[in-house]
């Protein structure tokens, strides 16, 4: 029992940023109507401008500086070139995201190299926050979770709780209906996706400097990501959070437990020798492909997830 | 953006997916060059250590092409193997059509794996053409035991030569008590788990083993619950083959978690890891390598300045190619030319003085026997430990060596010969 506490706490830590991610995914995708496949790359610039900016100018200067660059940047693509791909439909406007998910890869590995880049937390969070079971909770981890739960909050406040919040609300809803009642929902649109991107981008300060920084961090928790919100329902943000935490999780308790697939099985023992050799499986081995199991699992049976609204 | 658009960067990555070069078939022949393809992993995470590789390469030959006297020249043209055997199989096709005889590298041991047998599959078909592999890192000691093949030859010590010096040390170790087993999920990950346990088994029978763990390689991006794990087992000591950042984030996990264990690696001195370490590995974390930094001969003193130079981002970390390429400078000579049959009988049971002691390649199994150390982390001195690696203050002691006689380790390769 004394490593499931850390586990749990681990997880948490994870799954909070996970929905960073997932959350301003989900938000964008109610907004255009399609995957943003270049979400997760927004998050890996948002790592490496925190990187770069933190060489120069220090980690907690980069870490406002570099989201609002990403959110800056996230509104020149919607303001320049998804708004004239929208009007041609659904498939131009994946393209384009796909697309760009390829060029940022190339652009980041041709400006900070291939290998992963040395951005950490500053001295100030690699303490330890606090010591449980004999192990240490890392500070930079509980940092994790005050950004993420500070961040999300806030979003929350201005869609629910401000003027704005409702019309941006309302121009997801039924934008036609809030352009005659005069307002610039083009402008609303911007706004939603530079705060899709902010957040990816804070996720990205933040993540970039607990995890890793590197070019292939966007395409490892881009499939993440993806998963949590076809799960959580497309355009749920109560799904993707709940997603969030189940697949943050799922990994961090599966790998804690020490279970061969064989122990839950018993009497599917000796059947073939290929079933043997997925019998012999350990838990801890399983946990990369269960969050694709979910999602198939998901999409088989309730095919609008957990909490959307609409059919994939 | 801090740093300026590294122009040289651009044309390395726009030559490495390029390569293809516009010679026609068997344009090798005409020329005084022999033609080597390399491939590596240049993207994806684990990128730094194919581009390591691949300059590491470059210079070694540099300075083979060098050297006064030199009649033959060899050319490497690099290829991104992207760590798939798909990809690896293709860039084969290529080069064998367009008459390139050597081939080197490729990644992971599951890729080197397919290549073998892919080469394999070629000679038997196309005689008079045969393609050698020349193996720098691929350590899976199948490819010279149950997988051998005649055109195969390995040049750097397998996995199991590596652990017996590993733990040969660890077993003098009377701190050590309870061991901790955690490898990447795949062939090499496996043999350095199932190694660890034979060996351990036989030198110090009151050692436990309080756990094994096997991950996904280069998909774990939080070891914080693995270290959990270990802490809860009551181990003393990890065993790991882990590297590049499977390496790196396993560190870091265990120092934020203040997991005080003693690590023995095969793969600590590179790629991030002894920045990860700092002042936390010191004393306590070991390595088996090829090569010992604080005693460089001439040629590898030149090597190491040269590549620092060129490509500073880039640590020197692994011996193996330059073995490799001055073996095969050796067998050129010594068959008088330059056609793979032939060299291939010449570097059977070859002998050459290489970067650290005599090495020789066995002619049994292709498995070249060559000096390993056992090195420890510490404060750099400026004797035992010269420089600091990586920018840091940091780097390896050398405590123990071994003479390529001493880690011969037995085979069951039965080699199909061409007649």
């Amino acid at each position: 029992m004394d490593f499931i506490f850390p586990a749990a706490l681990n997880a948490i830590s994870y799954g909070l940023l996970l929905f960073m991610l997932a959350a301003g995914l989900t938000l964008v995708f109610s907004l255009m109507g399609v995957m943003n496949f270049a979400h997760a790359s927004l998050y890996m610039l948002g790592a490496y401008f925190a990187y770069s900016i933190a060489r120069q100018a220090g980690f907690w200067v980069g870490l406002v500086a570099a989201p609002l660059l990403v959110a800056g940047l996230g509104m020149l693509i919607e303001r320049h070139v998804l708004r004239h791909l929208h009007a041609r439909g659904h498939i131009p406007e994946l393209l384009f995201t796909f697309g760009l998910v390829l060029v940022i890869e190339e652009i980041v590995k041709l400006v900070w190299g291939l290998g992963a880049v040395d951005y950490r937390v500053p001295p100030e969070l690699r303490g330890t926050l606090f010591e449980a079971f004999g192990t240490r909770f890392p500070m930079h981890k509980g940092f994790v979770i005050l950004v993420a739960l500070a961040s999300l909050g806030a979003i929350w406040w201005l869609i629910a709780r401000t003027r704005t919040g409702l019309v941006v609300r309302a121009a997801l809803a039924n934008p036609a209906m809030v352009e005659s009642l005069g307002h610039d929902v083009g402008r609303i649109f911007t706004l939603v996706f530079g705060l899709g991107a902010g957040l990816a981008g804070i996720a990205g300060a933040v993540g970039g400097a607990v995890l890793v920084t590197e070019p292939a961090m966007a395409a490892h928790l881009g499939t993440i990501i993806f998963v949590i919100v076809v799960v959580g329902g497309l355009g749920s943000i109560k799904g993707a959070f709940i997603a969030s935490l189940l697949i943050g999780g799922l990994e961090s308790v599966l790998i804690a437990i020490d279970v061969r697939l064989s122990d839950l099985l018993m009497p599917l023992k000796g059947l073939s020798s290929g079933l043997d050799a997925v019998l012999a499986l350990k838990a801890s081995q399983l946990a990369p492909i269960l969050p694709y199991l979910l999602m198939v699992a998901v999409l088989v049976f309730r095919p609008r997830g957990l909490f959307g609204e609409r059919e994939v | 953006m801090t740093r300026k658009f590294d122009r040289r960067h651009v044309l390395a990555g726009l030559g490495g997916s390029l390569a293809l070069p516009a010679l026609g078939a068997r344009g090798w022949a005409q020329s005084p060059s022999v033609k080597i393809a390399q491939l590596e992993i240049l993207s994806g995470g684990f990128a730094l250590l194919g581009e390591s590789n691949a300059r590491a390469v470059e210079i070694g030959v540099e300075e083979f092409n060098a050297r006064p006297g030199q009649a033959v020249k060899l050319e490497v043209q690099l290829f991104d193997s992207k760590g798939s055997a798909q990809e690896a199989q293709t860039i084969f096709s290529q080069v064998a059509d367009q008459g390139v005889r050597y081939v080197t590298g490729g990644g992971t041991s599951a890729v080197v794996g397919s290549l073998i047998d892919a080469i394999g599959r070629y000679n038997e078909r196309n005689p008079g053409k045969e393609i050698l592999y020349l193996n720098h890192q691929a350590i899976d000691p199948d490819f010279t035991n149950a997988r051998c093949s005649y055109w195969h030859f390995r040049f750097d010590p397998h996995v199991l030569m590596r652990m017996d010096a590993l733990t040969t040390f660890l077993a003098v170790d009377k701190s050590v008590k309870q061991v901790f087993l955690i490898n990447q999920d795949y062939a090499f990950g496996h043999q350095v788990q199932n190694g660890a346990k034979e060996q351990l088994a036989t030198k110090r029978r009151d050692i436990k083993i309080v756990g094994e763990e096997l991950h996904p390689i280069g998909r774990v991006k939080d070891f914080s619950p693995f270290v959990a794990k270990i802490k809860a087992s009551g181990a003393d000591t990890i065993i790991t083959g882990n590297f590049g950042s499977d390496l790196v984030l396993l560190i870091r996990a265990a120092n934020d978690a203040g997991l005080d264990v003693k690590f023995y690696t095969y793969y600590a001195n590179a790629l991030g890891a002894p920045t990860a370490l700092g002042e936390a590995g010191v004393g306590r974390t070991r390595l088996v390598t090829g090569m010992d930094l604080n005693a460089l001969n001439p040629r590898m003193q030149w090597i190491h300045k040269r590549l620092r130079e060129k490509y500073p981002k880039i640590e020197l970390f692994h011996a193996a190619y330059f073995d490799m390429i001055d073996m095969l400078g050796a067998a050129f000579r010594k068959a008088g030319s330059t056609d793979p049959r032939a060299v291939a009988k010449a570097l059977e049971g070859l002998t050459i003085e290489g970067i650290s002691g005599e090495i020789t390649m066995r002619a049994e199994d292709h498995q070249m026997l060559a000096p390993l150390f056992v090195q420890t982390f510490g404060a750099a001195d400026g004797v035992a430990i010269k420089k600091g690696i990586e920018g840091t203050n940091f780097g390896f002691r050398t405590e123990g060596r071994f003479k390529a006689s001493e880690t011969i380790q037995p085979h069951s390769c039965v080699m199909k010969r061409p007649g």
